[in-house]
């Protein structure tokens, strides 16, 4: 595998593991620019901790082993993790929202990673907020308590927060399982009108959801896992 | 959206336009460590040079009783004994009433009469110590003179008696967090097989809470441990006093000597810097610190939670034994309350003086005429100044503690931590006296109090500090680096905010501790009379304060009008320390809203 | 080590807020602190002398004197303190010893006398009324040395005995020590008596025999004005009355001093002068103890 590696995460027989076990892998997949890749597989099978390895966040004591190339930088030798997680969102199953307004939490990544006048920054945050799908919704009270949101509107802020930095990868880590059935359609209609436009990285346990949202799966079930990235590779 | 961008070609967020890292967030916590560190080695220093200015005899020192300065002789038995007794009798008062008060609180009385009980004991346990000196020759030196047939009533047992007012706070209110901390699921299964309350408390709830009330009584032995100024006052204060086993019994009724009180005595100003006066004086010292730091390191390790001894079976009177219990828990919560009610009356009927707003204003007069209006002066300025040093340090060590540190630097911390919240303030002062005022040359000096002062306070605000940072939930941090924050702009923009409230009740908590500590101020910072209230230099710039006058009154307890005076004065510091203590409650609140 | 660690925990960046916090408020307090120690003078040892000091500096404060009065350890205290450089006058109500110059080689210790005290064996007045009305000197030390448990033994009445000691390095004690000792001699250890205590200034001590039926301790008998449950000893048949306190016929008499490093000079001769004026001898009778002019009549 080369660090000039086309695709914008790269993964060749990656493995997550403790010093006494391996928790996920060996896998090897591709995501290409602009598809929407679903990573799939039953609770537990460590889907969410591949999302975590990609960007360097891994709880304490755990280790990643095998190749792996993100945005072209091996997460493992990134100068500055910080850097690299700001181009690639990651966005949680439970909508975190930081105390403060909607406005705030939109700009909330952007005022700490990009230095720019405060107004160019704000339409940013906008336009974030747009491409998540919220901005009709938030646009006449940017200034009261994100809190205050419903769940569905404050992971598309969570979303949007992430937009902001304008992410050449976005990892969703399960991104609606947390939600009532009202607010897990808004929050997929965000997802899928993402599809496309951004290189996305969807972690799910629902077949179905992959099913309508992804260009491509990989099954973290499937022994196969040559076969997963040859799919993924495919589109 | 255009294809450049899909392709990670996203202007590169580089080092150049990203927005400064705030750098004070990694010096503030390094200085916090390093400071902390060096100030727990400014008091093992002052025990290893004053060791080493003469010859310490460890075998002498260790097995014989006699301390006798003029002649050479130095024996610390009789004062290991003083410390043994005068814990022992606290502990053996205080743990089943302070166990059995907490059980009531937390698992018994409804959380509406709950919750200001709570607060009234946690009051009880800022009362400054030499307020429960002033109860001790008021009250408990007449009592054990009247029902112990004791001349005077100068004794072991009268010191055990005030000590075990004085840690029966501390065990509650440890013991009512470790309750707190069994999840409600255990009462809940328990009660659900048929179980009465007392059954319930004994078999699910105690097995789960033992380690933390166990804890509770070894943190309430350290407070005795090192206790000076209210055992000073009530002990006799007599050398060389090992009781043979037959009269050990009897010996409780008699005067006698501890660890602290020598401290406490005027013989370290006395042994000048060398000699073995000196190191003897040291050896007593490092004793000291190590009864104190090894009770607080063993309530601090993680025992495991073991299963009610003795299997109960169900009797034929298990309703009746129940009410029983009931009826005993609710008499124990009832007598630390009484005893507030108590301190709270004395101080008002003797320090009737405090209410007239001439005391506050007034400069004091003579020897206990005038007011305090000096002193309050002083202990103001010593507590803000306090208060400047110790923000800094307690943000910087608790965000070392709370973030910064691995798992196992972060343990080692933590004791560190607890240990030098827990040395006993006689040594503080020792040590202070023999750095600021002797090798510095600074005489007495407000700033050489103030910063004894941080050093009592610190570690409150760090290890609160600390504890918020650790309910933070995970996600909250893993949201804001999945963003692309530093770790020092996480700290900044999460961190902070998140750990303000507990920031602010931590200062507030031990600011209202040190406003009350005498000890430490007595031979580095304070003088009876004459000081200017506000002094503009640092060396040679001595204040008054409310604790130390206390004290100076409290010995001339003969005098009415020095009683009265020293009430006052009592009353005086109490409202202060309760104004701080008052001023934590809007950041508790939210800070118990929020978690 | 020790010093980098005091150094560390007052950073210049916690102390410039301190030093800017205290101008506004003592500015704002409108307080005239004087400030450096120049103006300032420091006194502190002897809790017997301390009263004449306090009142004293309580007169010169008006004159623009800073005066700080304090009794930490007693008179040790404070001529230790003294030897250290910590004050400018110590308050003594011993003589200066040997071991004291030897403790502090570089100091000059300059006694100005300023008036005479007595050491009285202070008892309850049961005591007194039950027959015991003097001691002689070996009578003292066994009952300093817990000897005696009862006063009968003394040929007093049926009363069990509280000895209350001062704490080392106190005037007091130390008049008593050389008295029953002689001027090298050393006190024994403190005995292992369950009737002994130890006490530190004159007003602690005049607390405890006033709570403590059928106790005695050394005290200045200038502490018992005013004192009716309290009575003296004589000692070998001489009562501290002001004549046998000024022709030393009591034995147990004392000098009172202001010792200073070198002859007085600046803040602190104002002060002594002061007080050797009439006006600040006056202070001395105020307070039960005797006046130079009574001393040489």
């Amino acid at each position: 595998m080369t660090a000039t590696s086309a695709a914008t995460v790269d993964a060749d027989r990656l493995v997550v593991r403790t010093a006494q076990r391996v928790l996920v892998g060996p896998l090897t997949f591709h995501v290409c620019p602009g598809t929407t890749v679903g990573l799939r597989g039953p609770s537990g099978s460590g889907k969410s901790t591949v999302l975590r390895a990609l960007v360097g966040l891994l709880p304490a004591g755990l280790t990643v082993e095998g190749g792996l190339c993100v945005l072209g930088r091996r997460p493992a030798e990134a100068g500055r993790l910080s850097d690299l997680r700001a181009q690639a969102g990651l966005v949680g199953q439970s909508p975190v929202v930081f105390p403060g307004s909607v406005l705030d939490n939109a700009l909330f990544g952007l005022r700490h990673v990009v230095r720019a006048p405060r107004a160019c920054l704000r339409e940013r945050a906008v336009n974030a907020l747009e491409e998540a799908g919220l901005w009709a919704e938030v646009a006449d009270r940017l200034d009261s308590p994100a809190a205050q949101l419903s769940v569905g509107q404050r992971q598309r802020l969570c979303l949007a927060r992430a937009l902001a930095l304008d992410p050449a990868l976005l990892l969703l880590d399960e991104p609606t399982s947390a939600l009532d059935a009202g607010s897990r359609e808004v929050v997929e209609a965000s997802v899928a009108s993402l599809r496309g436009r951004r290189t996305v990285l969807l972690v799910s346990h629902d077949a179905d959801q992959i099913a309508r949202l992804c260009d491509a799966v990989v099954d973290l079930a499937q022994p196969a896992w040559d076969i997963a990235g040859s799919a993924a590779t495919r589109s | 959206m255009t294809t450049g961008l899909l392709h990670g070609a996203s202007p590169v967020v580089g080092v150049t336009r990203r927005p400064r890292s705030p750098r004070w967030v990694p010096g503030l916590t390094a200085g916090g460590g390093v400071l902390s560190v060096l100030a727990g080695l400014f008091v093992v220093g002052f025990v290893l040079a004053g060791l080493a200015a003469g010859d310490v005899d460890w075998r002498i020192l260790l097995s014989t009783s006699t301390w006798d300065a003029p002649n050479d002789a130095y024996g610390v038995t009789a004062m290991l004994w003083g410390t043994a007794v005068v814990s022992v009798i606290a502990l053996c008062l205080a743990v089943p009433v302070g166990w059995a008060a907490a059980t009531a609180l937390h698992e018994q009385l409804p959380p509406r009469l709950a919750r200001p009980l709570r607060s009234g004991v946690e009051l009880l346990a800022a009362v400054p110590s030499i307020v429960y000196g002033l109860v001790g020759i008021a009250v408990v030196r007449p009592f054990v003179s009247t029902v112990g047939n004791v001349p005077g009533g100068d004794s072991l047992l009268a010191a055990g008696l005030v000590l075990a007012v004085m840690v029966l706070p501390t065990i509650v209110a440890v013991s009512v967090d470790a309750l707190a901390a069994v999840p409600d699921s255990a009462r809940e299964a328990a009660a659900a097989l048929g179980l009465t309350r007392r059954e319930v408390i004994r078999s699910a709830v105690l097995p789960l809470a033992g380690p933390g009330m166990r804890a509770a009584v070894l943190l309430g032995l350290a407070r005795a441990l090192g206790e000076t100024i209210a055992v000073f006052l009530v002990i006799g204060r007599a050398d060389g006093r090992l009781p043979d086993p037959a009269s050990a019994l009897s010996s409780l009724l008699s005067p006698g000597q501890t660890l602290t009180t020598k401290l406490g005595g005027p013989e370290p100003v006395l042994a000048g810097a060398v000699g073995s006066h000196r190191a003897a004086l040291s050896a007593v010292a490092l004793l000291l610190l190590l009864c104190v730091g090894g009770a607080t390191l063993a309530s601090s390790r993680r025992s495991g939670a073991r299963p009610a001894r003795r299997t109960p079976y169900a009797g034929r009177f298990r309703l009746a034994h129940d009410r029983t219990a009931t009826a005993l828990r609710t008499a124990a919560v009832v007598l630390p309350l009484l005893l507030l009610a108590g301190i709270a009356v004395l101080a008002i009927t003797r320090g009737s003086a405090a209410l007239s707003p001439s005391f506050w204003l007034e400069d004091a007069v003579g020897a206990s005429g005038g007011g305090v209006r000096g002193q309050i002066l002083g202990t103001t300025l010593l507590v803000i100044a306090a208060g400047i040093v110790t923000l800094p340090l307690g943000l910087g060590l608790g965000l070392l503690i709370g973030e910064y540190a691995g798992p196992r630097t972060r343990r080692v911390l933590h004791t560190a931590t607890l240990t030098l919240g827990g040395v006993p303030t006689i040594v503080l002062g020792l040590a202070g006296y023999a750095f600021f005022s002797t090798a510095l040359g600074w005489g007495k000096s407000w700033l050489a109090g103030a910063l004894l002062l941080a050093v009592v306070a610190t570690p409150v605000v760090a290890l609160t500090t600390a504890a918020r940072l650790d309910q933070l939930a995970s996600v909250h941090r893993e949201a804001a680096l999945a963003l692309g924050l530093t770790r020092s702009q996480l700290v900044r923009a999460v961190l902070l905010p998140h750990a303000r409230p507990a920031l602010l009740t931590g200062l507030l908590l031990g600011l209202a501790r040190a406003a009350g500590e005498t000890a430490p101020l007595l031979f580095t910072a304070t003088v009876f009379a004459g000081a200017t209230a506000l002094p503009l230099g640092v060396v040679q710039a001595p204040v008054q304060s409310l604790p130390t006058h206390v004290f100076a009154l409290a010995q001339d307890a003969a005098d009415p009008a020095a009683l009265a005076a020293a009430w006052g004065a009592g009353v005086v510091l109490v409202v202060l320390a309760g104004l701080l203590l008052l001023a934590a409650v809007p950041a508790r609140r939210r800070m118990t809203a929020t978690a | 080590m020790l010093l980098t660690g005091i150094r560390a925990v007052c950073p210049p960046r916690a102390l410039l807020p301190c030093l800017a916090l205290l101008l506004t408020t003592a500015c704002a307090g409108g307080t005239g602190a004087a400030g450096a120690s120049s103006t300032t003078l420091r006194i502190s040892g002897s809790t017997t002398v301390n009263p004449v000091a306090a009142d004293a500096a309580e007169a010169l404060r008006g004159d623009g004197l800073t005066i700080t009065v304090d009794t930490q350890g007693g008179s040790g205290g404070g001529i230790t303190q003294l030897g250290a450089g910590q004050i400018d006058v110590a308050m003594s109500s011993k003589p200066i010893g040997d071991k004291d110059r030897a403790a502090a080689p570089d100091v000059d210790y300059t006694e100005t006398l300023i008036g005479q005290d007595a050491v009285g064996v202070v008892v309850r007045k049961e005591v007194i009324d039950g027959g015991l009305t003097s001691v002689d000197k070996s009578q003292l030390q066994a009952l300093f040395e817990g000897r005696v448990a009862n006063w009968s033994e003394l040929g007093g009445p049926d009363l069990e005995v509280f000895v209350y000691d001062k704490e080392p390095g106190r005037g007091t004690r130390e008049v008593l020590d050389t008295y029953l000792y002689g001027k090298d001699g050393k006190a024994p250890a403190p005995p292992d008596s369950p009737r002994f205590a130890i006490v530190g200034g004159n007003e602690e001590t005049r607390t405890k025999l006033l709570s403590t039926p059928g106790s005695v301790a050394p005290l200045s008998s200038a502490f018992l004005d005013g004192q009716p449950q309290l009575g003296l000893l004589a000692v070998e048949g001489v009562l501290p009355t002001p004549a046998a306190i000024a022709d030393k016929s009591y034995a147990l008499s004392r000098p009172l001093f202001f010792l200073t490093d070198g002859p007085p000079s600046g803040a602190a001769k104002t002060f002594l002068d002061y007080v050797l004026s009439e006006k600040g001898q006056q202070l001395l009778p105020k307070h039960g103890y005797l006046t130079l002019a009574q001393l040489s009549s």
